[in-house]
């Protein structure tokens, strides 16, 4: 059985925290007020699975994207495990991790700002074969205009800085730079998010393709639904800090069970002929400060169908149907 | 019924290096009472360029009108005097910005802001000013305005901010309302929240809107007729419901269907190859032919204009009775 589930799972993360200490001055330590905290990401558990797409989707300052750095200890985690292929990546030494960050690799946000700009691209792509002290620099060449080739772009373009492409082009260049290694996992944090539609498009596209051709797994954070509903297998839904919905795409977006998940798929402007018949739910109220998130379910202050339990008991992330868990006293009750 | 703004024949563009580049060239469209049109687009389509034209912020970014007309109340706005613009703007043309951050000002509390707006204006006493502005902020849905009044806008969250970006557009109850990208930067649940508030306003206060977003469902939700703007021209110009039922346009065919959607499959999307256009780039023909699955020969020669259709849409594409046939 155990056996079983590590061939499927490739990562498997429990009870994930990643707390940050607010900078208080002199002052605040003069009067000896603990320091307050933020919890950004406060124990998230979820596996990855071999070949699969798992999305997570959020609103700005859900900790997703803290999530996705704490996973490659980009950040440090404050606590919990994350389990890729069997060994904790939490307790690896620095030399260890450098080794397993071969296996994953990530693909950030804005194409602008994660290449140097100093670089020509080519050095830029064959920096982590570098550093991981792979080949030798004309095996190495040759493997950036491969690259180059399988992402889309002229293997001549190799001698080009950043700043000559644009915003798609150096979106495929950074997804070139993190496929040099062959890693299984991509973390792919917002990879969409700063491009035009019919440029995401093309990039969406590109990402399923590689995904086929190098058999990847992703974990793609987003916040835009519907660009998760396409790529994704699975979704995972948080809200301050918490994952509140996991399930199949399929599931969760067909029969969304956490309110805030409804309240997010409702809210999306869908295009539509005619303004849509069903009576959209329009949260009212804004995401409480995570500095001092409401006791409970963190969702209780904004939620249309809250019971006196919500504000004093916190819902645990429950299996409400095979492959589909929520955290919500309404399900699970 | 004659329009209330009417855009013609706008071309506008800048120096570069001693050239002249063109980013719209020869804009046309209208707009009644109290309508709400959508302008949608790529960036680099126009779009914003448009609005700041008829706000008459092109001289702050080194642009300049070159040909065609902006009519308003039968004057021709680009005739424009530095007064006349100051009596115009504000009071019957209004524009909120993408990013509210930038378009307050940091150290004037927010009720004050909006209160200097009135006092620009009208010939009120400072105190019926400040009342004014609660009860604006009030209108926007701010909770205990009177407190939140006294607030820097770094005190406010995004959609906080972005309300008070509204109330303050909305203060001197304006004909017209020029909203560029309004909820661009903010989350889905507040963006639904501040679509639903700017609708309401507008049939409260029966003024026109100018919607700009690149965000097609957005449009789809909040406009009652929509312009497809691509490389400084409109290309095509329809009802909200014919838009999204039938697009005419190729590149809007395009657009539409390389959205992801969340009633869409997994299936692979469509993708509208290539790039678009960088201003100053010169093409002999339609500016969408390299990216067209329908471009020929003619495409590759003439210029399409903007043409009416039967049923009273405006598409600007040679091939476009092929394609909604079935021929191309």
């Amino acid at each position: 059985m155990a056996s079983e589930f590590a061939q499927h799972v490739l990562m498997d993360v429990q009870g994930l925290q990643k707390h940050f200490s607010v900078k208080t001055g002199w002052l605040g330590r003069l009067s000896k007020q603990r320091a307050p905290v933020v919890k950004a990401v406060d124990d998230v558990s979820f596996s990855v699975r071999r070949g699969e797409t798992l999305g997570i989707v959020g609103e700005s300052g859900c900790g997703k994207s803290t999530t996705g750095r704490a996973l490659m200890r980009l950040i440090e985690p404050t606590a919990g495990k994350v389990y890729f292929e069997g060994k904790d990546l939490v307790h690896l030494t620095p030399r260890e991790m450098k080794q397993a960050r071969r296996q994953m690799q990530m693909v950030f946000q804005d194409p602008f700002a994660s290449l140097h700009p100093r670089m020509t691209i080519g050095a830029t792509i064959a920096e982590p074969l570098v550093i991981h002290g792979v080949g030798t620099a004309v095996e190495r060449e040759e493997r950036v205009e491969q690259l180059l080739e399988t992402v889309g772009l002229a293997p001549a373009m190799k001698t080009r800085f950043a700043h000559e492409f644009s915003g798609g082009q150096r979106q495929r260049i950074g997804i070139a730079r993190a496929l040099a290694l062959h890693p299984k996992l991509v973390i792919c944090d917002e990879p969409v998010s700063a491009l035009d539609v019919s440029i995401q498009s093309q990039v969406i596209n590109l990402f399923q393709d590689l995904q086929a051709q190098f058999s990847l797994t992703y974990l793609f954070i987003s916040h835009d639904l519907s660009v998760v509903r396409h790529i994704s297998d699975r979704v995972g839904v948080m809200y301050l800090g918490k994952l509140v919905e996991l399930g199949t795409a399929e599931e969760l977006f067909r029969h969304p069970a956490h309110p805030y998940t409804q309240a997010l798929l409702s809210a999306r402007p869908q295009i539509s002929p005619s303004p849509s018949g069903t009576e959209r739910i329009i949260l009212q109220g804004e995401l409480p400060s995570p500095l001092n998130p409401p006791l409970g379910c963190r969702f209780h202050t904004r939620c249309p169908y809250k019971l006196a339990r919500c504000e004093s008991e916190e819902p645990a992330l429950s299996l409400i149907q095979p492959g589909h868990q929520a955290a919500c006293h309404l399900v699970t009750a | 019924m004659k329009p209330i703004l009417g855009v013609e024949q706008l071309h506008v563009g800048y120096q570069k290096d001693g050239a002249h580049i063109e980013v719209l060239k020869g804009v046309t469209f209208s707009l009644q009472q109290g309508e709400s049109l959508g302008i949608v687009g790529e960036s680099g389509c126009g779009k914003s360029m448009t609005s700041l034209a008829i706000m008459g912020l092109l001289k702050n970014k080194g642009l300049r009108a070159t040909q065609g007309q902006i009519t308003w109340e039968d004057k021709n706005l680009l005739n424009n005097r530095a007064h006349d613009w100051r009596k115009l703007r504000g009071k019957e043309i209004s524009m909120v910005f993408q990013e509210p951050m930038t378009a307050l000002n940091p150290l004037i509390t927010v009720g004050n802001q909006i209160s200097e707006q009135i006092l620009a204006h009208e010939p009120v006493s400072r105190r019926a000013a400040k009342l004014r502005a609660i009860e604006m902020l009030r209108q926007v849905g701010i909770p205990s305005p009177e407190t939140r009044a006294r607030s820097y806008p770094h005190e406010l969250s995004g959609g906080m901010r972005q309300r008070v970006m509204i109330a303050m557009a909305l203060c001197c109850h304006p004909k017209l309302l020029i909203a560029d990208e309004p909820t661009t930067a903010l989350d889905v649940t507040v963006q639904a929240q501040i679509l639903d508030l700017l609708q309401r306003l507008q049939q409260q206060t029966g003024m026109s809107l100018v919607l700009i977003t690149h965000d097609l469902g957005v449009v789809s939700q909040v406009c009652q007729r929509v312009i497809v703007m691509y490389a400084g021209r409109v290309v095509e110009e329809a009802t909200r419901d014919q838009l999204f039922q039938q697009p005419l346009h190729p590149y809007t065919i395009g657009l539409l269907e390389s959205v992801t959607s969340l009633d869409k499959g997994s299936e692979r999307l469509y993708s509208i190859p290539g790039r678009v256009p960088t201003p100053g780039e010169t093409i002999v023909g339609c500016a969408f032919q390299d990216r067209c699955p329908y471009a020929a020969e003619q495409c590759r020669r003439q210029q399409p204009q903007l043409t009416e259709t039967e049923d009273g849409r405006k598409v600007s594409c040679l091939r476009y009775e092929d394609i909604t046939e079935g021929v191309a």
